[in-house]
C-alpha cells in the first residue's frame, strides 16, 4: 500500500521544506504533527513532506532563530511542542518567497512558453 | 541571541533535548496512527504503516544531535568513546597492538632526537646561517707534519680537516670585507684539571679569540663574556663556565662570578657564565665546560709547543659573513690568501690544499658527519621494524573487520554511512596508533640516551624530546594510523546488509581476495623478521666473539683509574718520585697485592706506535693500523716494572723489567711474542737489540724478555707486535693508567685508593675508576648497545611475524569450516586437515624465508664495519635465522591446526 502512495506522491523541491514550514506557521502556534497534517491538506494531498525529515529540519530553524518552541498540551490533552515563527522567521519567510516566486516563474516561463503574450 | 550562544545551549541542554526530540517523534507516529485508525485500518497495521510514513528515527536523531553539537569535532569524541570501548573489549589484541608500535615508533622517534639534537640542530646563535665554516682540502694523502685537529679522507683522495695555522687565522681576519667577524677557537680535547677551594676535578675546555662571543652574537648568563682585551698575552686569565657547569659545580650561585679558580695550575678569574643550551661550537656532543682566551693556551698547556708555527695546524674558525657576501665569493677571495700560507710550509708538507668555506650553522661537523652516517643505518633498521608493525596491525585489524562484519552491517543498516563507518575505523586505529606513540615517547626518552652513550657523544643539550621530536612522533604515529587502518576500514565496510545479516558467511567481502593480500602482507612481514633475525644474529654473534678474545692477562680483581700530574704542575724528576712515592702507597694498602703504571690504559681505545730499526730485518709490517708505515714500527707501552706481576701477562722467555733498569743504565725492553715472530723469526731474540725510533733521536734497547701476546688497544686487533719499556728510563709520561691488584672485589677498595692519592697529591683529581673487566666490557659498549638494540627488534620483528601468521591462519580456519567438514565427511583424516594447515603456514613462511634471504644477502653489508669474527653474509647465522622463523612459523600454526582438526563434519556441513 504504502508504495503505490509513494509513487503518486510529488517530491519536494529541495529548500522548499523550510519555506513551507515557515508558511505554515503564519496561520499561528502548531506542533510538528500539525505542520505535516497542514501542508498536506493545504496542497489537497499532493505534497506530502517525508514526515520524519521535519524534525531535523525544525530544530535547524530553531537554530536559525526563525522559529521558537515550547511545551504544551494538544487538543486532546497530549503533552507536545508548539512551534511559533520568529521576526527573523517572517523576514526569511519573505526572502524565501520572493526567491521562489522568481524561481516558479522562471520554470512556468520555460515549461509553456507558447502561453506568453 | 547570536548562533553561537544557541548552540552552547543546546549542547549544555543535550540530553534533555534528546529526549524531547524521543517524545515528540513518538507523539506525531502516535497521531498519525490514530488518524489511520479512524479511516478503517486495524491498530497493528496504522501504527506500521505510520512508522514507515516517518522514516528513520534514529538517523534522524542523530541528525538532530549533530546540529545540536559542534558537528565534526561532537562525532569525534563520540568515536573516540566507541573506539575505547572496543579496545577495552579486546584487550589482547589491544596490548599487542600497542606494544608492536610503541617499540616501532619509540625506536623512530629516539633515532630522530638524536639526529636532531646532532645532527639538525643549528646553533642557538642569532642568524646562524651567516656563519662559515672555514675548512681545507688535498688531493694527496700527505699529512701535515704539526696537525692538531680533526682529520678525515676527502672524496679527492686526500685529506679534509677544518684545522689552520695561526698565521691563516691573522691573514684571514683582515679580509673584514668578507666577515664582520672571523672567530677562532680550540676545543682541549686532553681536559683540564679545575681546582676550585682546593678540590681537584677535570673539566672538559677550550680556548677561544676575543671576537668569539661578539662575533657569534652570544650574550653571557651571568657576568661578562671575554673580550678583545681579554685575548692578549699580557692580560690576566680570565674564564667564561658553562651553563651547566655553573650549575653542577658551583650551585647556580651568583657569587661565582670574581672568584679565582686554577686551570692547569693557572689562576684564572671567573668573569661570566654561557647562557643556558649555548654548548659553544665544538662538534657533535663536546660541550666544553670552561672557556678561556686563545692567548692564554700556551701557559695552560704548555706542552702544546709553539702554536704559532707555520706548520702547526690546529685552530678552528668560524666567520660571520659580511651584508651580501657569499660562501663562494669567500673562497675565491681567499684563495690567494691561503696559496701564501701554502707556500710558507717547509719542504715536504702537503701542497694541495685547497680552501673551501661550508656551512657553520652547525659548528664543527667532522663528528656529526659519521653520526650522521650511524643513524642512517639505525633508522632504516628501526624504520622496518615499524613497517613489520605496521604490516601487522594492518592484518590483525582486517581480521577484526571480519569479525566485525556484522556490526558493520547492522550499523549500516540503521542509517551510518559507509564515510562515516570508515571514519569511526580510521578513529580506532589512529587511537591505536596514539597508544603507541605515548608507549613510543617514553621509550625513546631510554633510547635515544642509550644511543648518545653507544656512540660517545655528551648528554649535554643532544636529544632532547622538544617540539620537533614530539612533532615528528605526533606525525609519525598519525601516518602510521592512517596507513594501517585505511585499508582494513575500507574492506570492513564494503560489506552487504542484507547477506552479512542474515549468517556470517562472507558476503561479497571477497574471501579470496582477502587472503591473498593478507598472505602478502604475511610474507612481506616474514621477509622483514628474517632480516632483522639475521642482523640481531651477526651483532650477537659478534658480541660473543669478543667475549672470547684472549686477553692474555688476568682482568679480574684489577682496579684501575687515570692521572695526569702534568696539569698539576710536575715534570722530570718531581714527577717520577710522584709515580713512585704513590706507587708504594697503594701497595702499602691493605687488600692491595700490587700495584703499577702504564702510559697507555689497557684496552682503552688508545696506542703509541713507534718506528724501529732492526738490523738484518727488511720490509715492513703491518700493523693493522693507520696507513702503512713505510718503516718497520711496533707498538709500544711504557710501563712501571712491576707492571707484568701486576696484570699477571706471562713471560715467554728471559726476564722482565726491574727496578734496576733505572735511568742512566742500559735502555732494555720486553717485547711481545708477535714482535718476536716477526721481527727475530726462527731465533731466540733474547740479548738482540734494536733501535727505537728513527735519525738521530733513535735511541739502541736490548731485548731481555718475551712476553705472552695481549691485546695493546682494542679487542678486534690481531695482537700486533710490540714491546714494552720501563718508564725510568723514559722522558715524561703526562698522564698515565694506575693498576691496583687487589685481593677482594675492587671496587670496594675505591675509597681507600681515592683517599691514598690524596694523602700524597690533593690537588690531583683521578679520573674513571673502574675496574678492568668494566674496561673491557666498555671498549666492546657500541657493540653490546647495537646488539641489543637489534636483538629487541628482532624479538619484536619475530613475534610480530608469529601473532601476523597465526592470526591469518585463524581466520582461514574459520573461513574454511565448511569445506574442512566436507574433506572431513568424505573421508579425510584429522591429520590430514591439520597438516593442510601446518602446510599453508610453512608456505607463508618459506616464501617470506626466500625474501628474507636474499634481502639479508643485499643488505647486511652495512654492517660489515662493526662486526668481528664473522663475514657479514655469515651462513650459520642466516641458516639460523631462516630456521627460527620456519619454527615460528611452525609454532603459530599448530593452535589453528588442532582447530582444524577438531572441526565436527556434522555440524560444520548443518551450518551450510
Amino acid at each position: 500500500m504504502g508504495r503505490v502512495k509513494r509513487s503518486a506522491r510529488t517530491e519536494l523541491l529541495p529548500g522548499t521544506l523550510d519555506m513551507l514550514i515557515l508558511k505554515s506557521l503564519t496561520r499561528g502556534v502548531m506542533h510538528g504533527y500539525g505542520i505535516a497534517q497542514h501542508i498536506q491538506q493545504m496542497s489537497d494531498e499532493v505534497l506530502q513532506v517525508e514526515e520524519g525529515s521535519l524534525y531535523p529540519a525544525l530544530q535547524r530553524m530553531q537554530l536559525q532563530g526563525w522559529i521558537e518552541s515550547e511545551w504544551g498540551h494538544s487538543a486532546n490533552n497530549r503533552r507536545a511542542r508548539f512551534y511559533r515563527l520568529t521576526r527573523a522567521g517572517r523576514k526569511q519567510l519573505g526572502l524565501a518567497e520572493s526567491g521562489f516566486e522568481r524561481v516558479l516563474g522562471a520554470i512556468v516561463r520555460v515549461m509553456r512558453p507558447q502561453s506568453e503574450p | 541571541m547570536p548562533r553561537f550562544f544557541r548552540h552552547v545551549l543546546m549542547r549544555l541542554r543535550r540530553d534533555r533535548l534528546d529526549d524531547e526530540l524521543r517524545d515528540e517523534m513518538a507523539l506525531h507516529v502516535e497521531l498519525r496512527a490514530a488518524e489511520l485508525v479512524e479511516r478503517g485500518m486495524s491498530p497493528d497495521e496504522a501504527r506500521a504503516a505510520a512508522l514507515r510514513r516517518f522514516g528513520n528515527t534514529t538517523l534522524l536523531r542523530e541528525e538532530s544531535r549533530t546540529m545540536w553539537g559542534f558537528g565534526a569535532v561532537e562525532t569525534w569524541v563520540q568515536d573516540a568513546r566507541y573506539a575505547l570501548r572496543t579496545m577495552g573489549r579486546t584487550r589482547a589484541l589491544t596490548g599487542v597492538v600497542v606494544v608492536s608500535l610503541a617499540i616501532g615508533i619509540g625506536a623512530n622517534a629516539a633515532i630522530f632526537s638524536v639526529a636532531n639534537g646532532v645532527v639538525f640542530r643549528k646553533l642557538p646563535v642569532p642568524s646562524p646561517d651567516e656563519l662559515v665554516l672555514l675548512s681545507w682540502v688535498s688531493s694527496t694523502k700527505t699529512l701535515p707534519g704539526g696537525l692538531w685537529g680533526s682529520l678525515r679522507s676527502s672524496d679527492a683522495g686526500g685529506y679534509q680537516s677544518t684545522s689552520f695555522t695561526y698565521s691563516a687565522y691573522e691573514a684571514f681576519r683582515q679580509r673584514t670585507d668578507l666577515f664582520t667577524d672571523l672567530v677562532a677557537f680550540k676545543g682541549l680535547f686532553g681536559r683540564a684539571n679545575v681546582i676550585v677551594d682546593g678540590d681537584a676535578e677535570l673539566a672538559s675546555a677550550q680556548v677561544v679569540s676575543g671576537n668569539y662571543y661578539r662575533g657569534l652574537g652570544v650574550a653571557p648568563a651571568l657576568g661578562r663574556v671575554i673580550s678583545n682585551d681579554d685575548d692578549r698575552p699580557d692580560s690576566d686569565a680570565v674564564a667564561v663556565l658553562s651553563y651547566g657547569y655553573w650549575q653542577r659545580r658551583f650551585g647556580g650561585r651568583a657569587g661565582v662570578v670574581g672568584t679565582t679558580i686554577d686551570v692547569n695550575g693557572v689562576p684564572a678569574t671567573v668573569i661570566g657564565v654561557a647562557p643556558r643550551g649555548f654548548t659553544g661550537t665544538l662538534d657533535a656532543g663536546r660541550a666544553p665546560e670552561i672557556t678561556m682566551a686563545l692567548a692564554q693556551l700556551p701557559r695552560i698547556l704548555p706542552d702544546a709547543g709553539r702554536l704559532t708555527a707555520h706548520n702547526r695546524w690546529w685552530v678552528d674558525m668560524l666567520g660571520r659573513l659580511a651584508p651580501g657576501v657569499t660562501r663562494a665569493q669567500v673562497d675565491s677571495a681567499l684563495a690567494p690568501v691561503f696559496a701564501g700560507v701554502v707556500r710558507e710550509l717547509p719542504k715536504g708538507e702537503p701542497d694541495t690544499m685547497r680552501l673551501l668555506a661550508r656551512s657553520g650553522a652547525r659548528g664543527l661537523t667532522t663528528a656529526r658527519t659519521e653520526v650522521a652516517d650511524r643513524l642512517a643505518i639505525m633508522a632504516m633498521v628501526a624504520g622496518l621494524v615499524l613497517l613489520i608493525a605496521c604490516t601487522n596491525v594492518a592484518n590483525l585489524l582486517m581480521s577484526r573487520a571480519t569479525a566485525r562484519r556484522r556490526e558493520m552491517a547492522v550499523r549500516a543498516a540503521i542509517g551510518a554511512g559507509r564515510g562515516r563507518l570508515v571514519r569511526q575505523l580510521l578513529t580506532e586505529s589512529v587511537m591505536l596508533a596514539g597508544l603507541g606513540a605515548v608507549g613510543g615517547v617514553a621509550l625513546a626518552r631510554w633510547l635515544a640516551g642509550a644511543l648518545l652513550a653507544a656512540m660517545d657523544l655528551d648528554q649535554a643539550g643532544a636529544a632532547r624530546l622538544d617540539w620537533p621530536v614530539l612533532g615528528f612522533t605526533v606525525a609519525l604515529s598519525v601516518t602510521c594510523g592512517l596507513v594501517f587502518g585505511l585499508l582494513p576500514a575500507l574492506r570492513g565496510t564494503r560489506s552487504n546488509v542484507t547477506g552479512s545479516l542474515k549468517d556470517g558467511t562472507p558476503g561479497s567481502m571477497g574471501g579470496r581476495a582477502r587472503s591473498r593480500l593478507a598472505a602478502g602482507l604475511m610474507v612481506t612481514q616474514m621477509a622483514l623478521a628474517v632480516l632483522l633475525s639475521v642482523g640481531a644474529g651477526l651483532l650477537l654473534r659478534t658480541v660473543a666473539n669478543l667475549g672470547r678474545v684472549q686477553v692474555g692477562f688476568d682482568p679480574a680483581n684489577l682496579l684501575v683509574f687515570d692521572i695526569d700530574p702534568t696539569h698539576t704542575g710536575y715534570e722530570g724528576d718531581r714527577l717520577r718520585d710522584l709515580y713512585s712515592r704513590l706507587l708504594d702507597h697503594l701497595r702499602a694498602l691493605p687488600g692491595v697485592l700490587s700495584a703499577s703504571l702504564s702510559d697507555l690504559g689497557l684496552i682503552a681505545g688508545s696506542v703509541s706506535i713507534t718506528e724501529v730499526t732492526v738490523p738484518g730485518f727488511e720490509g715492513t709490517i703491518d700493523l693493522g693500523f693507520g696507513p702503512p708505515s713505510r718503516q718497520p714500527a711496533a707498538f709500544v707501552q711504557t710501563v712501571d716494572p712491576s707492571f707484568f706481576e701486576t696484570v699477571r701477562l706471562p713471560l715467554r722467555l728471559g726476564r722482565v723489567l726491574s727496578p734496576a733498569d733505572a735511568a742512566g743504565t742500559p735502555l732494555v725492553v720486553v717485547i711481545n711474542e708477535a714482535m718476536a715472530r716477526a721481527y727475530f723469526p726462527g731465533r731466540n731474540p733474547i740479548g738482540e737489540r734494536f733501535k727505537v725510533g728513527t735519525g738521530s733521536d733513535a735511541a739502541e734497547v736490548t731485548i731481555v724478555g718475551v712476553a705472552a701476546d695481549m691485546p695493546f688497544d682494542s679487542l678486534r686487533r690481531v695482537v700486533p707486535p710490540g714491546f714494552f719499556q720501563s718508564y725510568l728510563q723514559q722522558q715524561d709520561l703526562s698522564g698515565v693508567t694506575i693498576e691496583v691488584r687487589t685481593a677482594t672485589p675492587p671496587l670496594d677498595l675505591a675509597p681507600a685508593v681515592r683517599a691514598a692519592v690524596r694523602e700524597i697529591e690533593p690537588r690531583l683529581p683521578i679520573d674513571g675508576m673502574r675496574t678492568e673487566t668494566q674496561q673491557i666490557a666498555e671498549s666492546c659498549r657500541e657493540e653490546r648497545v647495537y646488539a641489543t638494540l637489534a636483538t629487541a627488534l628482532g624479538v619484536v620483528g619475530v613475534l610480530l611475524a608469529a601473532i601476523g601468521i597465526y592470526g591469518l591462519l585463524a581466520y582461514q580456519v574459520a573461513q574454511r569450516t565448511q569445506e574442512l567438514g566436507l574433506r572431513m565427511a568424505l573421508g579425510a583424516t584429522r591429520g590430514a586437515v591439520a597438516r593442510l594447515v601446518l602446510a599453508q603456514s610453512l608456505r607463508l613462511a618459506a616464501a617470506g624465508a626466500v625474501l628474507g634471504l636474499l634481502a639479508s644477502l643485499a643488505s647486511t653489508r652495512v654492517l660489515a664495519g662493526i662486526l668481528f669474527g664473522l663475514m657479514a653474509t655469515d651462513p650459520a647465522t642466516i641458516a639460523g635465522a631462516i630456521g627460527l622463523l620456519l619454527a615460528v612459523a611452525l609454532a603459530a600454526g599448530c593452535l589453528p591446526a588442532r582447530r582444524a582438526a577438531r572441526v565436527d563434519p556434522l555440524v560444520a556441513l548443518r551450518t551450510e
